[in-house]
């Protein structure tokens, strides 16, 4: 056997056996996401009670926050804006802030753009969302929208104390400890009115609206707690959607949908639910403590979800559906979670961080 | 079987069995604000209790919520504050808010009569140390009047009946006291009408009023639920707004009355819970 002479066969054989394999049996690779801080802002340090300055808000973009006694805006490039401090209650939006005691008979908000004045001459606590106004009344059961000129929209009360509440800008979602969830319009006017059932205990423990107003989600009741899902049918919503969860959280449970509307989050016993409203399907991320945000980009290519254990906070990523990509802890008193696209912006007690997400552009 | 009737027999079954569905949540009564009374541009859905310490439970129960004002998901202001509702048997639930925290609770799934779920805080959009005590009927889908499932206190004193008033449809206001005559025609009856108890001077709301008319009942208005109805609040079976229960000075709406031709009496009878009674009558003769 010419050995020497077949070894240029053997050698030309591997090599074409390796090219065809490379070929062949390559697959895609997984993006490598990496997380690139860009700034950290340390919040002044403010020992007096602090109102921030009437002056317009530069940036329309800029971001409000509460972080314990501060409040302010911040903005993308890292610039701190009205930066102040109280012990009261602070509601805050990009519309404007407002600070209030425990026991307010009346409020005054400052608009940001402009630095007006809008008092609402009502008892209760206002509620400001993007550029909606509101004002929970004493008692628990009543809500009211209110314009920026302080004149009341709507009012609407019930005979059960609210537990849960979202809005968007095409409608409000409102529920309560008798177990009815109210879906309104703009207007306050009512679109649909459902108890949910199917659990021993009737209540409910959170609830959003989808951006467009299309979807409604919400978890109810105990023994057996569920997660459900209404879509609107013309002027009414019906359930699309129910699943049973594993245990009973016996308090207000963080449900939200992300911006396009197509995931909804919702908090259980034993995780974080999400909901695809597309393959009406939803799963569990083994994820412990309270769920205090939750974060996607535009593509729901990535996920971050902050969590709280005490003072323990666990900054989560997920790349969709649920491939945990990165996993934090950090103690802290107070913490908040904002994403941007790809950007997120992390508050931890006296600072505030910018991270950017990279490698999958 | 309508509700007034509903009402009326847990009412006759809690008396006749000697016993009451529920204990008070604290050990000190002085009530500020009971159900029914005027609150801003509503009204009262339980009980206020001021200077309250441990607060416990009314009655066995399972937990069926926590709310923890420091943690809102979305941020909305729950203005119970800190707060614990808890289901009890035959659909009722009990609603305890503005406690300092929620630490003696929160590993709890249910509870016994007394057991201590925190203390009264500021943490609701109340007085420091107030209790807001509520009772809810889930099955009935109505708020209860929560002295109707608690043990009756010792009370003596009786309700006040003050500035009785007709209003006519031009607005012009009547005093009944002073006005002895007035066109034929449909009134708006206003009363101010409080109560008061042993240990307290807070003005509170009656139990019951009842109109008579030439000595007829003419109406009832009863503090014994409030149910809602297209978003607003309705007192018992008034079907009234609750928004207009009271006018802006306070004033007990009592209905409207048609006044015939001729001599018209008028009488107000004001009830508390403990049966303390109290009637005003006034003449008035219709041209």
């Amino acid at each position: 056997m010419n050995i020497k002479g077949n070894i240029k066969y053997l050698l030309a054989g591997t090599i074409v056996f390796l090219l065809v394999y490379l070929l062949l049996a390559a697959i895609p690779m997984g993006r490598d996401f990496y997380f690139e801080p860009t700034w950290v802002r340390y919040l002044p340090e403010i020992t007096e009670e602090q109102t921030p300055s009437e002056q317009p808000l530069p940036d329309e973009t800029a971001e409000p926050f509460v972080l314990g006694t501060s409040f302010g805006y911040f903005t993308g490039d890292g610039s701190l804006l009205f930066t102040g401090a109280t012990e009261e209650r602070v509601a805050i939006s990009p519309l404007g802030w407002a600070i209030y005691p425990h026991d307010a008979e009346q409020t005054t908000i400052t608009l940001a753009a402009n630095g007006a004045r809008v008092l609402i001459p009502e008892p209760g606590y206002v509620h400001l969302q993007q550029d909606r106004i509101y004002l929970f009344h004493p008692g628990g059961n009543r809500v009211s929208r209110y314009d920026t000129n302080g004149s009341p929209l709507w009012t609407r009360a019930h005979s059960a104390p609210i537990t849960a509440f979202n809005t968007s800008p095409s409608g409000t979602v409102l529920g309560y400890a008798d177990g009815n969830l109210s879906i309104l319009d703009q207007e306050g006017s009512l679109l649909s009115s459902l108890y949910p059932g199917g659990s021993d205990h009737e209540v409910i423990l959170g609830a959003a609206i989808s951006p467009d107003g299309a979807l409604v989600a919400c978890v109810s009741g105990i023994d057996r707690q569920r997660f459900i899902v209404a879509s609107r049918m013309g002027n009414q919503y019906r359930i699309v959607y129910h699943s049973y969860l594993d245990g009973n959280l016996r308090r207000q449970a963080y449900v939200h949908f992300e911006q396009s509307g197509r995931y909804a989050f919702f908090e259980t016993e034993t995780g974080l639910g999400i909901f695809d409203s597309t393959a009406l399907a939803s799963r569990v991320l083994p994820i412990t403590g309270r769920i205090v945000a939750t974060g996607s980009d535009p593509s729901n290519t990535v996920f971050t979800v902050l969590a709280r254990m005490e003072n323990r906070f666990t900054l989560s990523v997920f790349e969709e559906p649920d491939h945990l990509i990165a996993k934090t802890e950090f103690t802290g008193e107070h913490a908040f979670l904002r994403q941007q696209g790809t950007t997120i912006y992390l508050g931890i007690d006296n600072r505030i961080s910018r991270i950017d997400i990279r490698g999958y552009e | 079987m309508s509700r007034r009737m509903m009402t009326a027999l847990i009412l006759a079954a809690t008396v006749l069995a000697g016993t009451t569905a529920f204990e008070w949540p604290v050990s000190e009564l002085y009530p500020v604000s009971i159900f029914g009374q005027k609150k801003e541009q509503s009204v009262e859905c339980g009980i206020v209790l001021e200077k309250t310490e441990l607060v416990r439970a009314a009655g066995n129960g399972t937990v069926l919520l926590t709310i923890d004002s420091g943690y809102s998901p979305h941020g909305f202001p729950g203005t119970l504050g800190n707060a614990v509702i808890v289901a009890h048997d035959e659909g009722l639930v009990t609603i305890y808010g503005n406690l300092s925290s929620l630490d003696r609770i929160e590993q709890r799934t249910t509870v016994e009569t007394g057991t201590i779920l925190g203390e009264a805080g500021a943490s609701g959009c109340t007085r420091e140390k107030d209790l807001l005590f509520q009772v809810m009927d889930q099955t009935r889908r109505l708020y209860l009047n929560p002295l109707l499932l608690l043990p009756a206190q010792t009370d003596t004193r009786r309700p006040v009946i003050r500035k009785a008033s007709l209003t006519g449809g031009n607005g012009r206001v009547y005093p009944l006291e002073s006005t002895r005559s007035v066109r034929q025609g449909k009134y708006r009856l206003y009363a101010d009408i409080s109560d008061t108890t042993n240990n307290s001077t807070n003005t509170l709301a009656p139990f019951r009023v009842t109109i008579l008319l030439n000595g007829s009942e003419y109406a009832t208005i009863p503090f014994e639920i409030i149910t809602a109805n297209s978003g607003t609040l309705q007192l018992g079976s008034t079907g009234q707004d609750s928004g207009i229960l009271y006018d802006d000075k306070g004033l007990l709406y009592l209905g409207e009355i048609s006044l015939a031709r001729g001599k018209n009496d008028i009488s107000i009878i004001a009830r508390d819970i403990t049966g303390n009674e109290r009637g005003e009558a006034w003449s008035i003769s219709a041209e």
